[in-house]
């Protein structure tokens, strides 16, 4: 299997070496025809070397015609034939060889053929230059227009040959950084903000039948100058701008006589929702018997029942169960229950225990027979004697019907051993009762005072 | 194991060989199959793009010769000659298809053969069109350029239709020498300005449509190769 390989690889790179060794000084070559506008092509051929005395001919056909003779020797250089446009078409493909004529006999070359669109490479661009456009204000470039011509002029129709272009330009500042606009169809580019500096631009193309580039146009130089101050400027501008406008707000915002009606002309106050027949301070001093007198007027409101007369002092029980009704873990499921359907619900006593943050558990009683009340049992040690109730009885007053309640703290003389920690009005502890799916919020804290409700001012 | 990877190895040995193959021999021209054969005529595709191309260079120069005529020496009024029918300016010795149906129903034989016999009726006309547009004083270079070239593409544009009508028809037509004018030259110079000015007017008139007519059909030839269902919008 090796030796099998082995003979294939050396059979490969001998008939490799065979065809390279034809192209060598033995015979001559055609080794490059080009044409510059598809009318009028010219051939070189290599001829051998080492000889004197020695004279070409080339041949070619077009399709299966006779073999003709180059029409002119002369015009395209030495070795060269030039085919003028009388001779030159794009229909067919023209095959020639050169065949030298030795003291030894004649040599003929290889068969050269080619398709005259196909080796099409023209002249560069002609006519670079470039227009200046108009320097905007407070940027620091130019806009350039660099625009050429079409290379080929004897052209009666640009589009007789399709051309495409391609610019590179570079900053000398820079001078290993050529950038390249590819891709070109149009023979001009713009430019817009170019930066400060001394630029390079050279254009070249090709016909889109082939790949023959044509070579580099000559370059032109263009010097952008510009202040690049401007740009600081402009940024300094800005900052004092703001910093200005900063301090003129800030300085008619202290303002103590102007501070209302600046500010009231920048920011006008968001008027609260008004009812009519309402005074905000009706309800921040007035009289529950007043407010419930206005109140009343409104549809579906319900006088809040309050229950001073409905306490009752209920005996702790050593046992899971406190209160002396009929609530235990599964009546107050029950319970629960009925009232949450009957919007009025009578009125029952429970007592509960609530741990005051100091650590003290205090009797906390509440006259609501809403669902938020209940549940005193998880609260509950056995060995706990019943503590003295703390001197102010915080209500946790609701009105059946409404969706809000009140926590109404009447006595005002209320004390405290120690401080609460929480130096705030207001210390709600969430409590959350096993078994329920709600959570109540109660102010354990003797704090009096009254959490009004929401008033609005009729404007 | 050693098996396939000889095997494997051997295999790519062969496909090296043949890219160096391609490389080595001068490939002067590639076939549309990448054949390594050296190929010797062009492809019929490329060849109707190349003759489609040329008729459209053709009209468009065409147009703006006839521009460049009206401005310069038609009077403004009768401007709306371009858009009459143009009084035939030679009678045509073979009917050539003027309506869509008529140009749908015809075989690409008959295309290409119509395509042939406009070229080579103009060729005769335009020549005589450039001696009398000589004979302007003030006629512009452009104008005479245009002309010119125009005249020397249509020879141009004629050996390209003849070796596509070989390709695709296998048809040997014989060069335009052999082919016969039917034409009668005007020879006699026309007595006033103004009628000549009309004359040739016309003529370029005719020549644009005739451009345009070539055009289409070369046109319909290449949609009709490429698919033959959908040519109805020519």
């Amino acid at each position: 299997m090796l030796c099998f390989l082995l003979l294939t690889l050396h059979w490969m790179t001998v008939t490799v070496a065979l065809q390279s060794s034809r192209e060598d000084d033995k015979r001559p070559y055609i080794y490059r025809c080009r044409s510059p506008n598809m009318e009028i092509f010219t051939c070189w051929w290599r001829p051998i070397a080492n000889q004197d005395n020695v004279t070409y001919t080339l041949l070619y056909t077009t399709g299966e015609r006779t073999p003709r003779e180059c029409p002119d020797y002369v015009s395209g250089g030495i070795n060269s034939c030039f085919f003028d446009a009388k001779h030159t078409q794009v229909w067919e493909m023209y095959c020639m060889n050169v065949t030298a004529h030795t003291h030894t006999g004649p040599i003929t070359s290889q068969k050269h053929c080619l398709d005259v669109v196909d080796i099409v490479e023209t002249d560069p661009p002609s006519n670079l230059t470039y227009v200046m456009l108009n320097e905007s204000i407070g940027e620091v470039g130019r806009s350039v227009l660099v625009s050429w011509l079409h290379p080929v002029k004897s052209l009666v129709h640009e589009e007789q040959i399709m051309l495409v272009y391609e610019l590179r330009y570079r900053n000398l500042a820079q001078p290993d950084n050529w950038r390249v606009m590819e891709r070109l169809r149009e023979p001009h580019v713009e430019f817009l903000d170019l930066p400060v500096g001394r630029y390079e631009f050279s254009v070249r193309c090709r016909s889109t039948s082939n790949k023959h580039w044509s070579v580099w146009s000559e370059s032109i130089f263009i010097t952008i100058s510009g202040s690049a101050l401007s740009d600081r400027m402009l940024a300094l501008i800005l900052v004092t701008g703001i910093a200005i406008m900063i301090f003129v707000f800030i300085s008619l915002g202290n303002i103590p006589r102007g501070k209302g009606r600046i500010k009231s002309f920048l920011l006008p106050a968001i008027p609260k929702p008004c009812i009519p027949g309402l005074e905000s301070a009706l309800l921040k001093k007035g009289k529950i018997d007043e407010i419930d007198q206005h109140f009343s007027s409104f549809h579906s409101y319900k006088s809040p029942q309050y229950c001073t007369e409905t306490w009752y002092q209920v005996s702790v029980d050593t046992g899971p169960a406190v209160t002396p009704s009929s609530i235990q873990s599964d009546g107050i499921q029950e319970d629960v229950l009925i009232t949450l359907i009957t919007p009025i619900v009578p009125i029952r006593p429970i007592t509960q225990y609530v741990t005051c943050p100091d650590g003290q558990q205090s009797v906390q009683t509440s006259c609501t027979p809403m669902p938020y009340v209940r549940g005193p049992a998880p609260y509950f040690k056995e060995d706990m004697p019943p503590p003295e109730p703390c001197p102010a009885h915080p209500e946790l007053v609701s009105v059946p019907g409404m969706d809000y309640s009140m926590i109404l703290t009447p006595a005002p003389n209320c004390e405290e051993d120690t401080p609460p920690p929480d130096p705030g009005p207001v210390q709600p502890e969430l409590l959350s009762v096993p078994g329920m799916d709600y959570r109540m919020i109660l102010n354990p804290t003797p704090y009096c005072e009254r959490r009004p409700l929401r008033t609005s001012t009729c404007v | 194991m050693n098996r396939v990877k000889v095997l494997q190895a051997w295999l790519w040995c062969v496909s090296l060989w043949s890219c160096w193959l391609s490389h080595a021999i001068p490939l002067d021209c590639k076939d549309e199959t990448g054949s390594l054969i050296q190929c010797t005529s062009i492809s019929q595709e490329k060849l109707l793009d190349r003759v489609i191309q040329h008729a459209e260079l053709i009209y468009r120069v065409s147009e703006e010769s006839c521009t460049l005529f009206e401005d310069m020496f038609v009077p403004y009024p009768l401007h709306a000659l371009r858009n009459q029918g143009g009084t035939v300016w030679h009678t045509k010795p073979f009917p050539i298809p003027g309506s869509k149906t008529e140009i749908q129903q015809i075989s690409d034989k008959w295309l290409l053969h119509s395509v042939l016999m406009l070229v080579q009726s103009w060729m005769e006309p335009l020549i005589y069109l450039q001696t009398t547009l000589n004979r302007y004083d003030d006629a512009p270079d452009a104008l005479l350029n245009k002309t010119k070239w125009v005249s020397d593409k249509l020879l141009s544009l004629e050996q390209g239709v003849v070796v596509l009508i070989r390709k695709m028809l296998d048809e040997g037509i014989l060069t335009p020498s052999v082919f016969e004018h039917t034409l009668t030259p005007y020879d006699e110079p026309s007595p006033e300005v103004l009628e000549s000015i009309l004359r040739d007017y016309n003529l370029l008139i005719c020549f644009k449509k005739d451009a345009h007519k070539m055009e289409t059909f070369l046109k319909l030839l290449k949609c009709r190769q490429s698919n033959k269902l959908s040519c109805l919008s020519y």
